[in-house]
């Protein structure tokens, strides 16, 4: 997901031409929208995790890349046609009539050092296997007080395109975000996780992840390539010691850039603080009519995405070093040493306050450098005040009164 | 050496609120002000320049900047906010209007006297639902020329014989050498409460209205006449009017000006409401808004960030000052009065709060908003435009349709609130879309031959 | 946005909005509609849509309804008692639709469009005459759901069977006579709107309205919650502007009940609604 993200923002669609200007922008705009769908997919996995009685998982595990189940290794590179071959491939259903996909395979393949993409459908199947054969007692009702629903979490989602029903029946361009209590519920919520990234074989969406990919890959071969910024491919603020089989990492060493990239870390970590907090917490289904603390965590989460919008914007404008190269610096979306919750309520929003005073120092930084952006780092620090008064008292009470999370 | 011709006159503002209260003493200028615009916070109301009227003799005494606000007097009473209406002048050979003054005037050999105004304000509350063309309640003054007070006695054939309500007051400011400009002033009413001869209670100020007139005891018929929301009258809720009343009134002013034979003349209009209760606050959708497109039509020039910024401001503003908790139908106590109570009272929708129940605490639906105000800072364009209720999707009553932005309020149709199209149009342009509606994504699979 | 009577003071004849929003000197921006509600039902200063009414040369509409109630010119004297369905192609109702139980999608009935927004594109050529479709009934009974036609149905049958008529469509604003360089003023024209009619659906009085109907959509104008700050949990805490005491810790919200004495009652803010109420500055009570 995190991967489609940098796609999109890699596309420029100002310096598009003409008609080709709203295009640009469409694919972003649909690139975007099946980023915020995978968002969906990985709050259903919680889901699921969560009914079973595992923890949460955020991570990006390590995988061994010849693995049967990873599609490819992660990688952070701007929208290609190569990129986009590998995105198909990993989306596409087990069968499929389109004429060219025999060479997007190809190109997926040469994308991915020589290494054939997995469907990301194969671990779909494998995983709904399991739950096929899961005891009903494996399955903990009780557990969707902790679960994500739609309507807390379906905020933002853009309408369905023209041409199609707006019925609220569930169609591939929504967004999925199910609690799950029961084998049946589970292997419902799989499977609409599968469709809506594969399509459905009987009756093939137009709004599959797939299908939307191939269409964008089309028009892409034809169109000219100045709309896509000439974003580095895995920026990293840190130094790291390869090893034999990696990725290459651009490293970022343009100061003012090192630092947008940090700051934009540090929110991106906030975010997973926030919703990790989120879903720990008790949510309405339990708590009826009241409004809870949840609400501002949530609100927070959201907040969160929108500056990562904010400053995606911004980075990507920014150059990786100081070479003159024209290689330009992208959201580098690390992940944080460590996602681990703290165990108490007060320590959970204290580790949030921790994150936003990191982020203070770097705003601070970032004007010392006279690195710009000067409004809107205002407007940040802004809000960041404004989170930790709200949050003031609940730092202040020693004894949180119950069903404070 | 001739001097240049005057062309036309204007009366500005066009339209001029006065807000009701009783004090003697008119409310004080002030200013409202963004302090810093990169931040969603509370506008600043700072004392301004106010003109301060000698009643007697008409004309302006000095001005000043109080030290302090202050909406109410000594008596607990409230200052009412009393507008000028200033006459502006186009010359020949100066393209732009300018205001008109004492100066203009007297080189033209012309007299602050050859300045003539009418007033014509009138309270139809009760004609528009009995009727009755005696029910209405008029007040017109053909012609001042001088710059004594005027009262404003509304008459209406239905009241006890000598009764009158007033309206308030109006006043052709003299103009002078040091306040040259030519203004009229128009001071409304104290904000009081009039009923039917013999009604009981006595809550209310004097009793004015004939006991056997219609709208004493006018029975409500319903039907396709009632006002959109009915009864909203004392005693609304037995479908029965006590027959109360207030001073709240509108109309025209208009003026006029011989000149060589030629007369020009302009009018503007002139309302009496209820005070700003929350003056640092600005609602969301504005006669503004209505003016702006009704004057430029539908379709925007274009947007700005700062546009949609202003639009998340003034949400914002009205959001703060609202329980979002009750407004989004959460069960508090009871029901609550809200919009998710109408929509099952109206429609039979059944009753369900709008958003999810534990995410509408007011900080948190703030704090939404600060996000989106400091993310649109960084000139990153809009990403919800189409998150908003467009003029025809107001019977959508699902869970997505009563989500849609604005939430929770209520709109001229009884329904959940739009923009004006203009609005959501500066937002469109602003995000860079070239239509709110997206063409669907083509289908992958080629067509049959 | 602060006056200084020195600067010289102009202002382009064709800039409308410059008119609209003119601060007179002396006047706080309160006076000017940047600050009056339009989402009128019915409205606090004015209710705007009776603007609407006599939009249409020779008949008058009912200011938030498709209803002709009245006609100036005899020549439409048959539509009088009608209900206006179409101008041109565009419907002046709306389907209502939404679950009646949980997970349902069904009709609920029809809604009128408020005219601001309907005639919003009409309005750009006054002047023209556009075919506008009456109802074939004159009972004047508002639409409803068909037991057998579909909404979309009732309305293509509604269309197929209207008293069909040209109505020719006004300009909001007065025209403008004499040497002018615009051809209109930025001021409603008088003939669209006497005086009384701004005000006249408004509430009687007005400050009956104020007690209830809550605030679900003028909280800027008419507050409701306020001294709101942070409780102990993070959640808001706060007051209903119409609760008497203020006093009581932690702060509470009542919510809006006629029969709650804790609230100011009807009586109560017709004798003494501006020393009761009090006005707010950054959301606390102010004096």
């Amino acid at each position: 997901m995190v991967q489609y993200l940098y796609a999109a923002y890699s596309l420029d669609p100002a310096s598009a031409t003409g008609g080709e200007k709203e295009k640009v922008r469409l694919w972003q705009q649909q690139i975007l929208e099946i980023a915020r769908e995978e968002m969906g997919h990985l709050v259903t996995v919680q889901n699921l995790l969560r009914v079973v009685g595992g923890p949460l998982s955020f991570g990006r595990q390590d995988c061994p890349y010849q693995s049967d189940f990873y599609p490819f290794p992660f990688e952070l590179e701007a929208l290609s046609t190569t990129s986009l071959a590998k995105y198909i491939v990993s989306e596409m259903p087990e069968q499929t009539t389109i004429p060219e996909i025999e060479e997007i395979k190809s190109l997926a393949t040469k994308g991915n050092a020589g290494k054939a993409v997995n469907r990301v459908g194969k671990l779909y199947e494998a995983i709904i296997n399991l739950f096929e054969k899961l005891d009903d007692g494996d399955f903990q009702p009780g557990s969707v007080a902790y679960q994500a629903d739609f309507d807390t979490w379906g905020r933002d989602y853009a309408r369905a395109p023209r041409g199609t029903s707006e019925s609220p029946k569930r169609n591939a361009a929504e967004l999925i975000v199910r609690p799950v209590h029961s084998r049946t519920t589970a292997l419902a919520a799989l499977r609409a996780v599968a469709e809506q990234g594969e399509g459905n074989q009987e009756n093939e969406s137009e709004f599959s992840h797939f299908q939307r990919f191939v269409a964008i890959f089309r028009h892409f071969k034809s169109g000219s390539v100045p709309f896509v910024r000439h974003l580095a491919r895995n920026p990293v603020t840190m130094g790291v010691t390869p090893e034999p089989g990696d990725e290459p990492v651009a490293r970022i060493t343009n100061q003012r850039s090192l630092l947008w990239a940090q700051l934009f870390n540090t929110r991106y970590r906030l975010l997973l603080s926030l919703l990790a907090h989120a879903l720990h917490a008790e949510g309405p289904i339990t708590i009826s009519g009241a409004p809870s603390p949840r609400g501002r965590l949530i609100a927070g989460a959201f907040g969160e995405m929108y500056q990562l919008r904010a400053l995606a914007g911004i980075i990507v404008r920014q150059p990786i070093d100081d070479s003159a190269s024209g290689v330009l610096c992208g959201p580098p979306f690390e992940l944080p040493y460590s996602l681990a919750l703290p165990d108490l309520p007060s320590g959970r929003w204290k580790a949030h306050r921790d994150i936003l005073m990191g982020s203070d120092l770097i705003i601070e930084q970032l004007r010392h450098y006279g690195a710009g952006e000067t409004k809107y780092l205002d407007a940040l620090q802004f809000q960041n005040k404004a989170f930790l008064e709200q949050i003031a008292p609940i730092l202040r009470t020693l004894d949180l009164p119950t069903g404070i999370v | 050496m001739s001097l240049p011709n005057l062309l036309e006159i204007r009366l500005l503002p066009p339209m001029a609120i006065g807000r009701l209260g009783a004090s003697d003493d008119p409310m004080d200028n002030y200013d409202v002000i963004v302090p810093d615009a990169r931040r969603l916070g509370w506008r600043e109301v700072k004392p301004a320049l106010t003109l301060h009227v000698d009643v007697a003799s008409g004309g302006i005494s000095g001005k000043s900047i109080p030290n302090k606000l202050s909406f109410k007097d000594a008596k607990g009473f409230i200052r009412p906010l009393s507008p000028f209406l200033e006459v502006w002048v186009r010359f020949q050979e100066q393209p732009e209007l300018v205001p008109l003054t004492l100066h203009h005037l007297t080189e033209r050999g012309l007299k602050p006297s050859d300045i003539r105004w009418s007033v014509h304000v009138a309270n139809h509350k009760a004609f528009r639902r009995t009727a009755n063309a005696a029910d209405k309640i008029e007040c017109r003054i053909p012609e001042i020329t001088d710059h004594q007070r005027h009262p404003l006695p509304g008459q209406c054939e239905n009241f006890i014989k000598g009764a009158t309500i007033p309206f308030g007051f109006v006043q052709y400011i003299q103009p002078t050498d040091a306040f040259p400009e030519i203004r009229f002033r128009f001071t409304p009413a104290s904000g009081y409460v009039y009923a039917p001869e013999g009604s009981e209670p006595k809550s209310f100020h004097a009793e004015v209205y004939r006991k056997d007139g219609p709208w004493a005891g006018w029975p409500d018929p319903g039907g396709p006449l009632s006002t959109m929301p009915g009864g909203i009258y004392y005693g609304g809720d037995t479908g029965k009017s006590r027959g109360f009343l207030d001073d709240a009134c509108d109309g025209i002013i208009d003026v006029e000006l011989a000149v060589n034979g030629t007369k020009l003349s302009s009018y503007a209009r002139v309302m009496a409401g209820p005070p700003a209760f929350a003056p640092d606050s600005f609602p969301i959708r504005r006669i503004f808004d209505e003016l702006e497109m009704a004057m430029n039509g539908p379709q925007s020039d274009g947007g700005t960030n700062q546009d949609v910024q202003d639009i998340v401001r003034r949400a914002f503003e009205s959001i703060r000052l609202m329980n979002t908790t009750v407004m989004n139908g959460n069960q508090v106590i009871g029901h609550g009065s809200n919009m998710t109570s109408q929509d099952s009272n109206d429609v039979n929708r059944y009753f369900a709060p709008i958003m999810a129940p534990s995410t509408v605490d007011n900080l948190a639906v703030q704090a939404i908003h600060e996000y989106v105000f400091a993310a649109l800072e960084s000139e990153v364009p809009p990403w919800f435009a189409q998150t908003f209720r467009r003029f025809n999707e107001i019977g959508d009553l699902t869970d997505t349709g009563r989500r849609r932005m604005p939430a929770m309020m209520r709109g001229a149709d009884g329904r959940y609130l739009a923009l004006t199209r203009r609005q959501l149009d500066i937002i469109r342009m602003a995000s860079g879309l070239i239509s709110l509606e997206q063409p669907a994504p083509t289908r992958a699979t080629p067509p049959l031959p | 946005m602060s006056q200084d009577p020195i600067e010289p003071r102009i202002i382009e004849p064709l800039n409308f909005t410059a008119q609209f929003s003119h601060r007179a000197l002396g006047n706080p921006p309160s006076t000017l509609p940047e600050s009056a509600i339009s989402n009128s039902f019915p409205g606090l200063e004015c209710d705007f849509r009776n603007v609407w009414r006599r939009i249409f040369e020779g008949i008058i509409l009912h200011e938030a309804d498709n209803y002709v109630v009245d006609v100036e010119d005899p020549q439409f004297e048959h539509l009088k008692g009608r209900r206006l369905f179409f101008i041109g192609d565009a419907p002046t109702v709306v389907q209502v639709h939404g679950p009646n139980i949980p997970g349902a999608d069904v009709a609920l009935g029809f809604s009128t469009l408020e005219w601001s927004n309907a005639l919003a594109d009409k309005l750009v050529t006054p002047g023209q005459e556009m075919m506008c479709y009456f109802s074939k009934d004159t009972s004047g009974a508002p639409l409803v759901l068909d037991a057998v036609l579909s909404p979309d149905d009732l309305l293509k049958k509604l269309r197929s069977e209207a008293v069909q008529q040209t109505l020719r469509i006004r300009k909001l604003f007065a025209k403008a006579t004499g040497d002018v360089v615009s051809r209109y003023l930025p001021v409603i024209d008088r003939q669209l709107l006497q005086p009384g009619e701004l005000t006249q659906s408004l509430c009687s009085p007005w400050q009956n309205d104020y007690r209830e109907c809550a605030c679900y959509y003028w909280a800027a104008s008419r507050p409701d919650f306020v001294n709101v700050e942070p409780g102990p949990d993070g959640l808001s805490r706060g007051q209903n502007w119409m609760m008497k005491d203020r006093e009581n810790q932690p702060k509470n919200y009542l919510p809006d009940d006629r029969t709650d004495s804790r609230l100011y009652t009807y009586e109560e803010l017709f004798l003494n609604w501006q020393k009761l109420l009090r006005f707010q500055i950054g959301g606390k009570d102010y004096e």
